[in-house]
């Protein structure tokens, strides 16, 4: 049997309205989506550049420079130049007089790399090791150009010695040969999959002794389980690691891979079965010895593999509440109404209903239908478009919705779409012109209700002499009760403890609690349906 | 012409009565004459009032105006019964409470012996209608329709593709079946109204001025329609400002008039009423006043050149040709120019007849 409510069903979701809604709905997310996603993987960032340093025993300073793209991949003509400027502390009245020593530019070749070299007098060693500063700058083809003092000090030959100010330093742990990184991020980094914006590389930058290339220097990992130890609700505010992530070495780490250039991308191992939400993976980059060329880099999953980070409240607020209760919450209102309109309203007005109760149905059993029908096509449109939403915003931030508040709004939402037909159906009941059921719709359900309620209630406090302290809050609060339109605020301010209105609020000390919510939602759904229910049934 | 009821006789047997009235305007008080036919192939169930009227009343309280007040009438099976009156009579109100699509404001309609507002359910499986003004949702394909108004019914989709495209041809509507609604013509909807009516071969019919906006074939298609419900046991309540085909197909009419009925007559009365108002139009060649002393001894003569307008005879209009032919008159043209049904209708209103052909209930 070709069941009447799945066509009605199929009507009010293959309507024309509401599938224009939904294309609006999620056409504006797509352009939204832009002002505040956390990261933008596909636009070409500037280039990022590393430098390498040692020194030799005959006063010459080697720099080791690389220039490379979001993706790794070498960037040609980056230029770079390289001064070491006389800047004791305190300043001296005969600073001018002391020499600077520097390089010529160098640019990147096609394998983004440059070398530079600054001789230093072996008479003049000392006092530059004691009172200079090194200066980095570079300049990107494009013109922009940046840099600026790098941490110096710390390679000199003789950094434990008493310096010309007095001050006395520990021994260098720099030894003539001895690679530093000057600029840079680490020697162990993420650089972006050029394949798979979601997903990470590991990028190692590394010099032997004296500059030679990395041969037999091997990258080893490890996961790590971790669990969260700042915990509120739904959000975690710290990660710790297990003992799993301590005492690592090449014994008891995971060969990756060895390194055969300088600046290498190497592929990240596979994940392990069973990592929790705070998994972590450790990397560590060994010697041919086996001893480890630096400390060992932690990095949590979701900044490697293309595992959604959830968005809570912590990392993108902003992001949650405003498509949860701004971009949803001013249109999945517009599409009930109109959908509501289109699928019963419309019809009891001009009478094509009557074609239909002639059937073998009861008048409530046909409302009850049309409800049902609606209210489920209205469903699924508004869950499609929601997915969607959240396919655009996961595409755009490697992000997804808290599972937990996105079922919640759902929850709401579809309080709200009950709510909403029900009064549409009510309304239509009673008022028996379209073009006035429609205006009323909108303006006292859209305006009224949705877009303009909080504005509304301000202007109302303001004008009964409440001002905009704890006091107006419990009020707007109150007012949100009485209005489906806001129900699905409520419901976020009872998970999240925010509100976009008021910021940081406990949501017990306004009354909105499980019961409160639940007995909130069932009677705005139960209301306007029963009134329906019963002008249906016992009016024309 | 076929009188009479359906009664169950037997488990398995049905018999027509033929039936007399006892009285000149015995109207409603009927009696077996003999049982004239047995029919086994009419497996309709028995039931003498298939549709039943009560006391029916419909007030609009936002116009403080009663649309119909205390109507009570029935249809029986393998009845068609005509249903008349002037503009806002209150046909269409009834018949849209008979089809469950108006509440009463009191009175009741039992179809089936079901009550159309208690058990509204179960006695819409009982009811066709076809509306005045068919309104369907316009975006739909008349197919999709067709098996949406099934599936109320319990019909498979199967099934009511099967009947959708017997019933597109009967209703010569072929070839149309997967057009959108919103691209038929009104005729087109009235006929799409009346497949969607008979889908589910309900046993009992309300057409609403289903005459209205056909041409003579549809006329005619109609007709035979009504007239194979009939035989098939259906109960057929016609309500038509089309008076003369009210005459010719009813059993019985139903005159309505300010809300109220004011008369219901069988057709074996409507033709003994109708002898005695209806008007003759003749024409006769070599006219004189012994064709008009005879003429007067019949009825009211009205002369206008050759052409004498015989109004309130009391003969059936046969004998008055025969007559005149063989009292040696030469008669160029003989027309009943008014239905005894519309002249009968006009004095029951109380609307004054000026005389002249043609004039009718019209709105």
């Amino acid at each position: 049997m070709a069941h009447p409510l799945l066509y009605d069903i199929r009507k009010v979701f293959l309507s024309k309205t509401v599938l224009i809604s939904m294309l609006l709905l999620i056409g504006s997310s797509f352009f939204l989506i832009s002002s505040f996603s956390v990261t933008t993987t596909t636009a070409q960032l500037p280039p990022n550049t590393q430098v390498l340093s040692w020194y030799d025993s005959s006063g010459t300073y080697h720099f080791l420079i690389f220039s490379s793209n979001q993706y790794g991949q070498p960037v040609s003509g980056v230029t770079t130049q390289i001064n070491f400027t006389y800047s004791p502390y305190p300043p001296r009245a005969n600073s001018s007089s002391y020499p600077r020593f520097g390089a010529p530019h160098v640019s990147t070749n096609s394998s983004g790399e440059a070398v530079l070299t600054v001789s230093v007098p072996p008479s003049d060693i000392n006092l530059v090791n004691e009172n200079y500063s090194l200066i980095v700058q570079t300049t990107q083809p494009n013109g922009l150009s940046g840099g600026g003092p790098v941490p110096f000090p710390y390679m000199h030959r003789n950094y434990g010695k008493t310096t010309a100010n007095g001050t006395s330093s520990t021994p260098s742990p720099v030894d003539a040969g001895q690679v530093v990184m000057l600029v840079g991020s680490g020697l162990i980094t993420t650089v972006t999959d050029p394949s798979n914006s979601l997903k990470s590389d590991i990028r190692v930058t590394w010099a032997g002794p004296y500059g030679a290339v990395p041969n037999g220097y091997s990258l080893y990992y490890k996961f790590i389980n971790g669990t969260c130890y700042i915990s509120k609700d739904l959000f975690c505010g710290g990660i710790i690691s297990t003992s799993q992530g301590s005492n690592l070495g090449e014994s008891n780490m995971t060969f990756l891979s060895n390194m055969t250039t300088y600046n290498q991308i190497f592929t990240p191992p596979q994940l392990e079965p069973n990592l929790g939400n705070y998994s972590q993976i450790a990397l560590g980059l060994f010697y041919p010895n086996g001893t480890a060329v630096t400390s060992t880099q932690y990095y949590s999953l979701n900044q490697i593999y293309p595992t959604p980070q959830k968005i809570t409240l912590e990392q993108s607020n902003q992001a949650v509440i405003t498509f949860l209760t701004e971009i949803f919450g001013a249109f999945i209102p517009l599409i009930v109404i109109i959908g509501s309109y289109n699928s019963y309203c419309k019809d009891r007005i001009s009478g094509v209903l009557e074609s239909v109760l002639v059937q073998p149905i009861s008048r409530r059993g046909l409302s009850i239908s049309r409800f049902i029908s609606s209210f489920a096509g209205m469903a699924i449109a508004i869950s499609i478009s929601m997915g969607v939403v959240e396919a655009i915003v996961y595409s755009y931030t490697r992000s997804i919705f808290d599972s937990t508040i996105l079922l919640a709004s759902t929850g709401a939402y579809f309080v709200e779409l009950g709510a909403f037909i029900g009064l549409m159906m009510l309304l239509s009941r009673v008022i028996k012109s379209s073009g006035l059921l429609i205006g009323i719709g909108i303006v006292w359900l859209f305006l009224v209700f949705d877009l303009f309620w909080n504005m509304l209630i301000q202007a109302f406090a303001a004008f009964s002499g409440n001002g905009f302290g704890t006091g107006y809050y419990t009020y707007a609060i109150a007012s949100d009760f009485l209005n489906p339109a806001q129900f699905v605020q409520l419901v976020v301010i009872y998970l999240t403890s925010y509100s976009n209105w008021f910021g940081f609020i406990s949501p017990a000390q306004y009354g909105i609690t499980i019961p409160s919510l639940v007995a909130t939602g069932v009677l705005w759904v139960a209301l306007p349906l029963a009134g329906f229910l019963y002008l249906a049934t016992k009016r024309d | 012409m076929w009188d009479g009821l359906f009664v169950k006789v037997s488990q398995k047997h049905y018999a027509t009565l033929d039936l007399t009235s006892t009285q000149e305007d015995g109207f409603r008080i009927l009696i077996p004459s003999s049982y004239s036919s047995i029919n086994e192939n009419f497996k309709s169930e028995a039931s003498v009032f298939m549709l039943k009227i009560e006391a029916l009343t419909k007030n609009y309280s936002r116009h403080g105006s009663t649309a119909i007040d205390r109507v009570s009438f029935d249809v029986n099976d393998g009845e068609i019964v005509g249903f008349v009156g002037l503009n806002g009579a209150g046909k269409t109100t009834t018949i849209r409470i008979g089809c469950g699509v108006t509440l009463p404001s009191a009175g009741s309609v039992a179809v089936d012996g079901h009550d159309i507002v208690k058990e509204k359910s179960e006695a819409s499986k009982y009811i066709g209608w076809v509306p005045e003004f068919p309104n369907f949702e316009q975006n739909a394909k008349a197919r999709d329709l067709m098996v949406y108004f099934a599936g109320y019914h319990g019909i498979s989709k199967d099934e009511a593709l099967k009947r959708t495209k017997d019933l597109f041809q009967r209703v010569n509507l072929s070839g149309f079946e997967k057009k959108k609604l919103r691209t038929y013509s009104q005729g087109m909807k009235k006929r799409f109204s009346l497949a969607a009516a008979l889908l589910p071969d309900p046993k009992n019919y309300f057409f609403d001025e289903i005459l209205n906006g056909l041409d003579p074939e549809g006329i005619r298609f109609i007709r035979s329609l009504m007239i194979d419900l009939k035989h098939r046991g259906k109960a057929v309540l016609l309500s038509s400002h089309i008076l003369t085909e009210v005459e010719i197909i009813s059993d019985r009419v139903v005159f309505i008039h300010k809300g109220k009925i004011i008369k219901i007559v069988t057709r074996d009365d409507l033709t003994k009423v109708g002898s005695a108002s209806g008007t003759l139009k003749i024409v006769i060649q070599n006219l004189n006043d012994d064709a008009l002393g005879y003429l007067r001894t019949l009825g009211e003569v009205r002369i206008e050149g050759n052409t004498i307008w015989l109004s309130n005879f009391i003969i059936d209009p046969t004998q008055v040709s025969t007559e005149l032919i063989k009292r040696g008159f030469l008669i160029r043209e003989f027309n009943v120019e008014r239905s005894n049904l519309e002249e009968y209708f006009f004095k029951l209103v109380g609307v004054p007849t000026n005389g002249s052909p043609g004039t009718g209930a019209r709105n």
